[in-house]
């Protein structure tokens, strides 16, 4: 992988310090994370709008900006940099039209044929054809938002930053927009650095997912990584880890690939990890991974383990999805978060108060360090 | 409809107090002098003299007052030919004091003015700041040293000093009035405004009437005379306005400022004597 | 119910009566036939030149030296700005006699500055640059004041935008802050050029009255009155006509403050 980006700053404002070190290849990297995090705060210091009180930010060779010991100062101004920047609103410039808007940052010496031909490329990416002429105030949310998108993408930056572009859009719309920058990454091969609080965007979009909190990076990796291997309890609660217990470790099978752990209220088979038996752990599991078992289904192996009768407390349907909260028995609040498919749920009609058998497979069931 | 009949109100007081406002200041112009329509008392005159008349008559108006309990002496300083300009738009006075005859004359003539008299004269004299940066020691350097202010010439004292400055064409060459017109730098609406532009350093001469520098700004300035032969000589005219009412009281003011005592006031501001009709 | 619309309703066309009034009656008095030869009075020529020259003079001076620090005073903030801004309004509701006190006291020949200048042989006051001068100081306040108010109106996300799109902050200022700015900036240029062109007391105290030096138009105009009311009759005529095309070209042209200058 050859770095793109390669980050190590640190600032203090007031009673904030942000500190953070990454580095990205040719890739989305998603930065997940409350807001305060510092996540907005790291994408201007790429762009140049913000200075870091020390560190660098090196972008293909080109030095961003460098404040270290011993060391020459470098802190290229933003129209040095080279990046695409879009913001969750759109600010396109209300005194010009989409396509004047679209080429504003043309290079002083473009080719007028190459000029044409990108604009076009870019109209045609990004749905606008039609629209060249609109000002701004006659575009819908959405029509301006994949503008200011064509605008940032015109002078093929090197890196493009995306700062919650979606956030203000309806839903329908943020899924296609959500395509489009699909569409863009494909066509254009642009790396991006994407902010947002949304888990769904943040999968769907993210090759490797950073996630944030309180100015510091809490865990970077694949999204698989982070959504289903959580580095700590933080970003378990953050990457939505509903279902989080401490327990201790009875004994670690390695041949079997089991390490069993008595849990407070149950114990649980978990996949092997070397550790001595007493060792206080933390585990959890994702509340889309807790099996419904079927009266009278004959159980698979991997579903064996880790099968318990529970009570239905309390149900919330959503959109495509029941969120079922389930109780151990001898409790007195919920012990289990069960996300259930609308059609499954449907089926099986489940109501409060009922008794049903639950799986909590064990490939499922992550150790969450500290 | 509370607030509403409140609003109603308002506009109709509004109203009544333009309307008010309209008809009695159908003359327009000076508001200090406003107060004066309508509600004139009895014993309330009204001045219109030469600007050069105000601090002699300001202590004559004193002494009126003061033989005359119950009367006031109201004044309109300006130069001569805006207080012409004003009584003939109508605007109330009862006496009218003159630095120039032409003035007085033109509403003689529209038969504004009762018989007017001459009651004093003036001279002129160059000015310069106290310590003179041009140098200027004499009537001749005006044609060749510093700025000069002038009041314009349709100011009395603006048509005096010129009238000197042709008379000095006499000693010093033809070409002399219009060597020193080169030299001026403004033409001044009245004769105040010609000393404190030399009081305040900003020009290096001007001419005003002798009586001028008894003013606050005499330790700021030097004076420099004419030679007596080119010198001019202004006599004032003063008349009652007519159809004052307070004609009575006007002639009683107009007869102080003849009487010996009158003279004697106009002469510690140095005003020079006249003999009636001349 | 009727008398309570009849009587704002008989209100609002006093208050016409009383503005249009005086207006019209400038035209009434004035003698057509010898317009022309009037018109082309020395006196009247040489004031409309001068007020033509000085004002169009003292708006540029304006806009080209107020327009930065219009733009500072929008986009910084440091300790002591409202006593600055405030300062800068001076002017507004200074009476013309203390602004004309006030630049004598600066630029006159004894003045802080003008005893500088002395130095170097140069004398304000009495001169067509003093008529200047007084226009500037009483008028660029009307430039300032809509000038930073325009500038602050600008998105400062848009600027920050254009200078990752690979513009320099100077670009950045012509290309997008400036042409968003503009209908504010044309407005304050106006109303500066209109104050500029009324200016009279700081004029006749700081510069004199000179015709064809320093002699204005509201100069003229006052001195005519006393020797020539046809001159002035005509001459204030002008001032309303001009007044009143630059005012209304004003409304159509940049509708401005009404929040869409991009119509």
């Amino acid at each position: 992988m050859t770095a793109i980006l390669s980050l190590n700053v640190h600032k203090t404002r007031g009673d904030f310090y942000l500190q953070v070190a990454l580095t990205m290849g040719e890739e989305v990297l998603v930065i997940l994370g409350p807001s305060g995090a510092g996540k907005s705060t790291i994408l201007n210091m790429i762009a140049g709008l913000v200075t870091p009180d020390g560190g660098s930010i090196i972008c293909r060779d080109k030095v961003f900006f460098r404040q270290e010991r011993g060391q020459k100062r470098v802190n290229l101004p933003p129209y040095r940099r080279g990046t695409g920047y879009c913001l969750q609103h759109p600010g396109l410039f209300p005194h010009l039209d989409v396509s004047h808007n679209i080429t504003y940052g043309a290079p002083a010496g473009l080719d007028p044929g190459e000029r044409r031909a990108r604009l076009q490329e870019l109209l045609a990416l990004l749905r606008l054809q039609g629209l060249e002429h609109r000002r701004p105030r006659e575009l819908s949310g959405g029509q301006q938002q994949r503008v200011a998108l064509a605008r940032a993408l015109f002078s093929r930056p090197q890196l493009l930053l995306l700062d919650e572009p979606f956030a203000a859009l309806d839903n329908l719309i943020r899924a296609r927009l959500r395509y489009d920058l699909l569409n863009v990454r494909r066509s254009l091969r642009v790396p991006m650095i994407l902010v947002t609080h949304d888990l769904e965007e943040a999968y769907m979009l993210g090759d490797r997912i950073a996630v944030m909190d309180n100015g510091r990076l809490l865990q970077i990796g694949s999204r698989e990584e982070v959504f289903y291997h959580p580095a700590d309890r933080r970003v378990a609660r953050f990457v939505g880890f509903r279902n989080i217990w401490t327990g201790r470790v009875l004994a670690a099978d390695r041949e079997g690939d089991t390490l069993r752990v008595a849990g407070e209220k149950f114990q649980a088979q978990l996949p092997y990890a070397p550790l001595e038996p007493g060792r206080q752990v933390v585990f959890g599991i994702r509340p889309e991974d807790v099996m419904l078992i079927r009266p009278g289904r004959i159980l698979g192996r991997p579903v064996r383990e880790n099968v318990f009768q529970v009570e239905v407390t309390a149900i919330v349907p959503e959109v495509h999805t029941c969120r079922v909260f389930l109780r151990l028995a001898q409790s007195t609040a919920y012990d289990i978060e069960m996300l259930l498919p609308r059609h499954v749920y449907q089926r099986e009609k489940i109501t409060p108060g009922d008794r049903i058998m639950v799986s909590l497979k064990k490939e499922a069931l992550h150790l969450l360090p500290g | 409809m509370k607030l509403r009949r409140a609003s109603i109100l308002i506009a109709s007081t509004l109203i009544a107090a333009l309307a008010l406002a309209g008809c009695r200041q159908a003359g327009a112009g000076q508001p200090q002098l406003d107060q004066n329509r309508g509600q004139q008392p009895e014993g309330q005159l009204v001045v219109f003299a030469a600007a050069s008349l105000t601090d002699a008559f300001g202590e004559i108006g004193r002494a009126f007052e003061e033989s005359h309990p119950g009367v006031t002496v109201k004044f309109n300083f300006g130069g001569s030919q805006q207080l012409r300009t004003q009584i003939e738009q109508g605007m109330s006075a009862d006496i009218f004091a003159s630095a120039d005859q032409k003035y007085m004359q033109e509403l003689v003539d529209k038969g504004l003015m009762e018989q007017p008299r001459d009651f004093t004269a003036n001279t002129l004299t160059i000015i310069v700041p106290k310590n003179n940066p041009a140098g200027i020691q004499s009537a001749a350097d005006l044609a060749n040293k510093g700025k000069l202010v002038l009041a314009a010439p349709d100011v009395p004292i603006g048509k005096y000093s010129r009238r000197a400055l042709e008379n000095l064409a006499a000693l010093y060459g033809p070409d002399f009035p219009k060597q020193v017109e080169k030299r001026v730098v403004s033409q001044e609406t009245n004769v105040r405004q010609v000393v404190a532009k030399v009081a305040l350093g900003e020009a290096d001469a001007g001419i005003v009437y002798v009586t001028d520098i008894s003013s606050s700004y005499r330790d700021k300035l030097a004076t420099i005379p004419f030679p007596p032969e080119a010198n001019v000589r202004a006599t004032y005219p003063i008349a009652v306005v007519k159809g004052s009412k307070q004609a009575g009281l006007a002639r009683e003011l107009v007869n102080l400022i003849l009487s010996p005592e009158g003279q004697k006031i106009l002469a510690k501001y140095g005003f020079l004597p006249v003999k009636e009709g001349s | 119910m009727k008398r309570l619309t009849f009587l704002p309703a008989l209100a609002g066309l006093v208050f016409i009566l009383y503005i249009v009034l005086p207006v019209v009656s400038i035209f009434l008095n004035i003698n057509w036939s010898r317009f022309g030869t009037t018109v082309r009075l020395p006196v009247v020529l040489q004031a409309l030149q001068l007020s033509g020259l000085t004002t169009l003079v003292a708006t540029a001076v304006t806009i080209l030296l107020g327009t930065p620090l219009a733009y500072f005073l929008a986009r910084r903030s440091f300790p002591g700005r409202e006593v600055l801004d405030t300062l800068l309004d001076l002017p507004l509701v200074l009476p013309p006699a203390v602004a004309g006190v006030a630049l004598l006291m600066a630029f006159g020949r004894r003045g802080l500055m003008g005893s500088l200048l002395a130095g170097w042989g140069i004398s304000l006051p009495f001169t067509t640059v003093a008529v200047i001068l007084a226009q500037v100081f009483v008028g660029a306040p009307f430039f300032l004041k809509t000038a930073r108010n325009g500038f602050a109106a600008v998105d400062t996300s848009l600027e920050a935008i254009s200078l990752t799109l690979g513009k320099t902050p100077r670009q950045t200022f012509f290309r997008v802050t400036l042409p968003l700015a503009f209908p504010a900036l044309f407005n304050g240029a106006i109303m500066t050029w209109a104050r500029a062109l009324g200016e009279f007391g700081a004029t006749i105290m700081f510069a004199g009255n000179m015709p064809g030096i320093t002699q204005t138009l509201p100069l003229a105009i006052y001195m005519a009155m006393d020797s020539n009311l046809e001159a002035a009759l005509v001459m204030a005529a002008l001032m309303v006509l001009v007044s009143f095309a630059v005012l209304l070209a004003v409304k159509k042209v940049a509708p401005g403050g009404d929040g869409h200058p991009f119509p």
